[in-house]
């Protein structure tokens, strides 16, 4: 008997630890994942209820309205006070745009609602307040009309996104009014709903050459007074490079390579730089990377630099062809990483999250990673994309009032007319602002890029 | 506003009373756990040595397990006296070992009234009388809660000692001498 | 006042019918005192709780189930008590093992081979006009008695580690026959009525109840593997016995389908949270099949995780002191009865919370006490009766804790 009672409570002590890990999993689905529960979107109950708060708002960083709401007899119903102006970001329905990217917040359900589950649930959602500049988004819609690209602005101290068009953009309220009007909108050759600036996938052609600059003076294989010479064509890892000069620019330094934009100047410093090196300053750069935004964005792509054809992949790359794509968010940030000093800096586009009347909920003050080069390389570089504004191929950039730094360029379309490209910040001493700009399918010789981020940076900049 | 804030004040209410259940339970639980395992803590980690009642076998009582102390002990004392000696116990204020000279009829129970006061929640008031017939002895429970045992049974009518029998009252246990 | 009144109306009238249960029951209680106090004093208020907490969250989610399940609790109370007067000493009833066993397996077989099937689990048998129960409640508490009794007098035979010689044996024919049997068993269970609950409930009793009668615990774990290979098997041979495990393993893949149930459920406990929605508050007309299987899931949502997770500890209550009562009890037979029945109790209870917080596919069976069904009731108060018997005849009882 003796035995049987230790038998009994070993039985009764198993039993104990399987109540106390019941105990446990109720605490995991009620406490650790209640607020993912309450806010899945095949959860009908919180669906139903999501439908009788009254949503929060959408503003600009400088307070002007980008997402409003009216109510219906059918219950809340989202408003455009700016028409197209904000559609890549606002989205024509709950299920595209920020309406989606942000709609726990928006709703005040989930992560934003208490986890301690009362009676009395959320009745009005959170206002959003963006980094958005209105004016400097105003402008560049207005001078995106009628093309294809894309314009993003960034503030280098913070990553503070200031502007961001994709056109042709939409008028969200018009998409979802009749089925006639979606489907034109959805099979519309232009693809209005494809939010370029971050989705777009381009080859970046020469602004590349601030990167592979960069590269090249930071692993010190090069200095800005390194010479080149630029025949207007040769043959470099057994592919043809072509220069955009006839007959070629003759012999030049890196600093002038960058102002003229010579393709030959800078395959030769990728060769010089090594696939290996090329690869490791593009991870350090982000170049690739999704940036961490509330809205779907696109995965650059860059060339096998490991394989048996790393070397003629690497010159590919060099003059921003063949394989490698990027978005125009990541040359923004890379025009951003040589404004800050060489830090690189993340993207973000909400500003911080307030309860309707006031109250912060969440205060976003952006992030800095770690330095992709040294401060001192990327003031080399600042100063040639200076040289190249002042008297380079980037003089349509210049301002009056302020000193930029630029560089311009073209990228071969293999289906078309090539696209235009700018990237530049100012002031050059103290950047305030970082632009990347992509016209598509422009006439070559006529800048179109250029004289976009000119006007952008008009409206961002101060100079005294 | 009204109708929620009552609902929230029910649901507390609910829950609380729920716990507070829990609590006087779960205290009276582990109170009747710890009386029971008293034993084993007392034997240092031996197991608790409770009579086993064999049912429909037809087998002999449970075989003497004594440590071997008491039984040395036991041989020690002169065989002629009926004794009683403590075998295993939990009352606070025996020991096993110890052993009581019978030499009339005596009361075991709970209260200090009796001839063998046995300090154990598990013996009634006055729960046993050994009662002297002639030169023998007779073991009788005194409508005892928990009842006594006699060699692993419990007893409805009087029965007759002899030498080697287990008595159990309570936690206690007894062996006969004779 | 009168909105007052109105507002709390409907809570107030919850509460005054879940204590209705209770009601009777401190009836019972007073009855059985009349003839004798002596007993365990725990086991009725915390079984009392559950049906307190049934008839409220059965009345929240469908009245007229409330309705139905307080009939069953009043009946069961009174079968209970009945039982335990009827039972003259516990020990007694180890006279009736092989009948007890013999019914067992006949119910089981009439259920796997006349059962209705609901859910894709055989677990109802119908006697037409006359009464429909889950066959599986009654013969768990059968087989209790049977293995008890068994396990009391055939120790030897068992294998049991004697004294001296005999003791630590290679495993023998004559003990790893009877293992084999209860695997093939409990498997044949599993596949004949599509019901992985009743196969471990089962399993799970004829394991423990070996280990306690040989203290072996050996066997057993080379049992449960061989347990789970089996269900592999069976999972892989019959295809329509996968249906709840695939909604177990990914109820994402088919959320408006087989997800749907084990979803919802998730859904409701998150909206639970920590304090619970309020009682009553929110909707569960989203939730199939709330009342039988789901009513922990309802407790979950209006009284958060402070509800739930007071619902497990009575629940480990009630199990611990089943198991006490085992372990102090000075008969063999009753002990084994009472450590037979605190098992089911609490493997069944276990399996139930973990189909539910998705450790294990969810399966047919009650939550004793708590979820609805009138043969779960009366079969767990008989358990209780027969629990409470074992405490009359063979533990004993502090005198002051009365």
């Amino acid at each position: 008997m003796n035995e049987l009672s230790q038998n009994i409570r070993r039985i009764a002590l198993v039993a104990v630890w399987g109540f106390l890990l019941m105990a446990l999993v109720f605490g995991y689905w009620q406490m650790v994942r209640a607020p993912a529960l309450r806010a899945h979107p095949y959860n009908q109950q919180a669906q139903q209820r999501a439908n009788s708060i009254k949503p929060g708002l959408i503003y600009t960083g400088d307070g002007e309205l980008v997402l409003g709401i009216e109510k219906d007899n059918e219950g809340w119903q989202r408003t455009y006070p700016a028409g197209p102006i904000y559609c890549h970001l606002t989205g024509y329905n709950e299920n595209t745009g920020l309406q989606k990217g942000l709609r726990e917040a928006l709703l005040g359900i989930g992560a934003y609602q208490n986890r301690w589950g009362a009676v009395g649930h959320t009745e009005q959602g959170l206002d959003v307040v963006l980094t958005i500049d209105s004016k400097a988004q105003r402008r560049a819609t207005k001078l995106m009309e009628g093309r294809r690209g894309a314009v993003v602005a960034l503030d280098p101290r913070n990553g503070a996104i200031l502007a961001m068009v994709s056109a042709p953009g939409y008028d969200p309220a018009r998409v979802m009014e009749s089925q006639m009007n979606y489907e034109m909108f959805t099979n519309h050759p232009a693809s209005p709903e494809l939010n370029r600036a971050l989705q777009g996938l381009y080859p970046p052609g020469t602004v590349l050459q601030i990167f592979v600059a960069a590269a090249g003076l930071d692993t010190g294989v090069a200095t800005e007074q390194t010479v080149f010479n630029c025949s207007g064509t040769g043959q470099i890892a057994g592919i043809t490079v072509n220069c955009s000069k006839l007959g070629g620019h003759g012999r030049l330094t890196l600093s002038r390579a960058l102002a003229d934009s010579c393709n030959i100047a800078f395959a030769e410093l990728a060769q010089l730089i090594g696939p290996e090196q090329f690869g490791s300053y593009a991870k350090k750069f982000h170049l690739l990377d999704k940036p961490d935004l509330p809205l779907p964005t696109g995965q650059g792509k860059i060339a096998d630099l490991i394989g048996d054809d790393a070397e003629t992949e690497l010159i590919e790359a060099a003059i921003g062809q063949g394989a490698t794509l990027v978005t125009p968010v990541a040359m923004a940030r890379l025009a951003a990483t040589i404004a800050s000093g060489g830090q690189v800096i993340q993207p973000y586009l909400v500003d911080r999250i307030t309860r309707q009347g006031g109250k912060t909920v969440t205060d976003n003050r952006g992030g800095r990673l770690r330095a992709a080069i040294r401060q001192e390389t990327a003031q080399q570089v600042a100063g040639m994309m200076q040289v190249s504004v002042e008297e380079g191929s980037a003089s349509n950039v210049a301002l009056s009032v302020c000193r930029v730094a630029a560089q311009t360029g073209w990228a071969q379309n293999p289906e078309g007319k090539p696209h235009s490209w700018a990237l530049g910040f100012a002031p050059v001493d103290a950047p305030q602002a970082a632009v990347a700009v992509i016209v598509e399918n422009t006439v070559p010789g006529r800048p179109a890029a250029g004289p976009i981020a000119r006007q952008i940076l008009e409206v961002l900049v101060s100079c005294q | 506003m009204e109708i929620g804030l009552l609902l929230t004040i029910g649901k507390y209410l609910f829950v609380a009373l729920l716990y507070v259940f829990i609590a006087v339970v779960f205290r009276t639980l582990i109170l009747h756990i710890a009386t029971a395992q008293r034993p084993v803590a007392q034997h240092g980690g031996q197991p608790a040595q409770r009579p086993v009642i064999e049912r429909d076998s037809g087998q002999s009582p449970p075989e003497p397990s004594q440590p071997k102390l008491e039984a040395k002990e036991a041989a020690a004392e002169p065989p002629q006296v009926a004794r009683l000696l403590v075998v295993e116990t939990s009352a606070a204020n025996l020991s096993a070992g110890t052993s009581f000279p019978l030499s009339k009829s005596i009361s075991i129970g709970r209260k200090s009234h009796n001839d063998l006061s046995l300090d154990d929640r598990y013996v009634s008031a006055t729960h046993t009388l050994i009662v002297q017939q002639d030169n023998s002895f007779i073991l009788r429970d005194y409508h005892s809660t928990n009842g006594t045992v006699y060699n692993g049974v419990r007893i409805q009518d009087d029965v007759a000692l002899s030498d080697g029998d287990e008595i159990t009252i309570g936690t206690t246990t007894f062996r006969y001498q004779h | 006042m009168v909105i007052v009144a109105a507002a709390t109306g409907k809570p107030l009238g919850w509460a005054m019918r879940g204590l209705t249960p209770a009601g009777v029951l401190l009836v019972a209680v007073v009855l059985m005192d009349l003839v004798e106090a002596r007993r365990d004093r725990l086991l009725l208020p915390l079984c009392g709780m559950l049906c307190v907490l049934s008839i409220v969250f059965l009345t929240r989610t469908d009245a007229f189930l409330a309705t139905r399940q307080l009939i069953a609790i009043i009946i069961g109370i009174f079968l209970m008590v009945a039982l335990y007067f009827l039972i003259e000493d516990i020990r007694s009833l180890a006279r009736f093992k092989y009948l007890a066993g013999l019914s067992a397996i006949a119910l089981l077989a009439a259920t796997m081979l006349w059962g209705r099937e609901i859910n894709g689990a055989r677990l109802w048998l119908s006697i037409p006009h006359l009464v429909t129960f889950q066959s599986g409640e009654v013969a768990k508490i059968l087989m209790a008695i049977f293995l008890a009794g068994y396990a009391a007098d055939y120790r030897q035979m068992l294998g049991r580690r004697g004294r001296g010689r005999i003791s630590i044996q290679t495993p023998s024919l004559r003990s790893l026959a009877p293992l084999l049997l209860i695997v093939i068993s409990c498997l044949a269970i599993f596949v004949g009525q599509h019901d992985l609950g009743t196969a471990i409930l089962f399993f799970g009793l004829f394991v423990t109840m070996f280990y306690l009668a040989t203290g072996q615990p050996a066997y057993g774990i080379a049992a449960v593997a061989l347990f789970a290979v089996g269900l592999a098997l069976a999972y892989q041979l019959f295809p329509q016995v996968g249906v709840r495990i695939s909604s177990w393993l990914n109820p994402w893949a088919d959320p408006s389908g087989i997800g749907y149930q084990p979803l919802q459920a998730m859904f409701c406990l998150g909206e639970g949270g920590i304090l619970g929605a309020g009682l009553g508050h929110l909707s569960v007309t989203n939730l199939p099949a709330a009342a039988p299987d789901m009513i922990l899931v309802v407790i979950g949502q209006d009284l958060g995780l402070v509800g739930s997770v007071g619902v497990v500890i009575i629940y480990a209550l009630i199990s611990v002191r089943s198991y006490s009562l085992a372990w102090q009890a000075t008969d063999r037979f009753a002990s084994l009865l009472a450590a037979a029945l605190a098992t089911v109790f609490a493997l069944q209870t276990l399996i139930i919370m973990g189909g539910v917080l998705r450790l294990i596919p969810l399966t047919g069976m009650t939550t004793p006490f708590l979820s609805y069904g009138g043969t779960s009731i009366v079969i767990n108060f008989l358990a209780v009766g027969l629990l409470l018997a074992v405490s009359r005849d063979c533990v004993p009882q502090p005198e002051k804790a009365r």
